[in-house]
C-alpha cells in the first residue's frame, strides 16, 4: 500500500508542464505605447540598465541597445521595429498577469513586477525612478488600463 | 571543533562564493606587459569590475581620428540629488573617483571638458560607474564606443597631444 502511495506520489510529482501550452496575450494596446516608449527609454533605457540585453526587461531605442546590428546608439532615430521590440519585452514579462491587469482597466497595476521596482515598492538596482502619481507613473499605468494620459507621457520625458 | 571551525572557514576563504564575479575578473586578462598596476594600468577597461572602492572611473580619448587617451581632461559628474565630483585624466585617459569622496545617488550626468573644448553625455548613467561597461569599440548595437573628447583632433588644443 505504501509503496503504492509513494509511486502514484512520485508520478505527480514528475509530471511536466503541458509544452504545447499557450498563453496567448492580451496586452495594452500596442499603438498608444507608441507615446509611452520616449520616456522609457530616458529613464529606464541606458546601456547600463535597461538597454543592457542581459536583462529580461530591454529597452530598444536611440540612445541605448539598438536593433538592428548595423545600428548604434546615438545613430539612427528609434525605429517602430524598436519600439515594437519593447512592447512585446514588457508584456512578455509576466504575460498572465499582465493580461489580468489590462483586463482589469488597470486596476491594482502593482500585480506587476515593472511596476513595483519603477517605483521602487520592489527592491530595483535603479531605485525609485517613477513616483506613484508623478507623470511617467501616470503614463504606464493609464497604458495599463487603456486610457492613455498624454499629457502624462510628454511631461514624462522631460520630467519622468 | 575548532580546527573543524578553522578548516571550514579556510575553505571558504580559499574557495570564491562569487564565481561570476570570478569570471568577470578573468575575462579582463592578465596586466599589459610593462605597465605596473595603477593609475595607468588597464585603460578602457570597466575599472569597478575589481576597484569595489571607486564610485565612478573610466577613460577619455582624444577624437575618433586620433582616438589616444588624452590627460588633462577634467570630467564632471553629477548625481540625482545634484552633488557633483570632480576628475581629471591622468597620462593613460585614466580617471576615478573613490567612494570615500563620493557616494553618488544615481542616475548621474556626466560632461567632460579640456580648455574651452567639451562634451556633454547625452543619456544618464543609470547604475554603472564603469565607463567601459557600455563604452567599449568598436561602436555597435550594443555599444556607444569609447568616449572621446572632441568630434575631431583639429578642435583640440595642439591637436590633443
Amino acid at each position: 500500500m505504501k509503496s503504492s502511495i509513494v509511486l502514484v506520489a512520485s508520478i505527480v510529482a514528475c509530471s511536466v508542464p503541458d509544452p504545447n501550452a499557450r498563453t496567448v496575450i492580451a496586452g495594452p494596446d500596442r499603438s498608444q505605447f507608441d507615446l509611452v516608449q520616449p520616456f522609457m527609454e530616458n529613464s529606464c533605457g541606458s546601456l547600463d540598465c535597461h538597454g543592457s540585453r542581459y536583462r529580461n526587461l530591454k529597452i530598444y531605442g536611440y540612445e541605448g541597445l539598438r536593433l538592428d546590428p548595423g545600428d548604434i546608439p546615438g545613430g539612427n532615430p528609434t525605429s517602430t521595429a524598436e519600439i515594437d521590440a519593447t512592447y512585446d519585452s514588457i508584456v512578455n514579462l509576466e504575460p498572465e498577469i499582465m493580461n489580468e491587469v489590462v483586463a482589469d482597466h488597470g486596476a491594482d497595476p502593482e500585480r506587476l513586477t515593472i511596476v513595483r521596482k519603477a517605483r521602487g515598492t520592489e527592491s530595483h538596482a535603479g531605485g525609485a525612478v517613477l513616483a506613484i502619481g508623478g507623470n511617467g507613473d501616470r503614463c504606464f499605468t493609464s497604458w495599463l488600463a487603456s486610457s492613455l494620459d498624454d499629457a502624462a507621457c510628454h511631461l514624462a520625458q522631460s520630467s519622468p | 571543533m575548532v580546527k573543524l571551525f578553522v578548516a571550514w572557514l579556510a575553505f571558504a576563504v580559499a574557495c570564491s562564493l562569487d564565481p561570476v564575479h570570478d569570471e568577470a575578473v578573468a575575462d579582463l586578462g592578465p596586466e599589459e606587459a610593462g605597465v605596473p598596476e595603477g593609475p595607468l594600468h588597464r585603460p578602457d577597461q570597466p575599472c569597478l569590475v575589481c576597484h569595489a572602492d571607486m564610485s565612478v572611473a573610466g577613460t577619455i580619448h582624444a577624437a575618433p581620428d586620433g582616438p589616444a587617451p588624452i590627460a588633462n581632461v577634467v570630467v564632471t559628474l553629477t548625481d540625482a540629488r545634484g552633488s557633483q565630483a570632480t576628475a581629471t585624466t591622468n597620462a593613460a585617459g585614466n580617471f576615478f573617483v573613490e567612494k570615500s569622496a563620493w557616494a553618488p545617488t544615481y542616475p548621474l550626468h556626466a560632461t567632460i571638458a579640456l580648455g574651452s573644448v567639451n562634451a556633454i553625455m547625452n543619456t544618464e548613467i543609470g547604475r554603472d560607474g564603469s565607463c567601459a561597461s557600455c563604452h567599449v569599440a568598436p561602436a555597435s548595437r550594443i555599444s556607444a564606443g569609447l568616449v572621446f573628447l572632441a568630434p575631431t583632433v583639429a578642435l583640440l588644443p595642439d591637436g590633443g597631444t
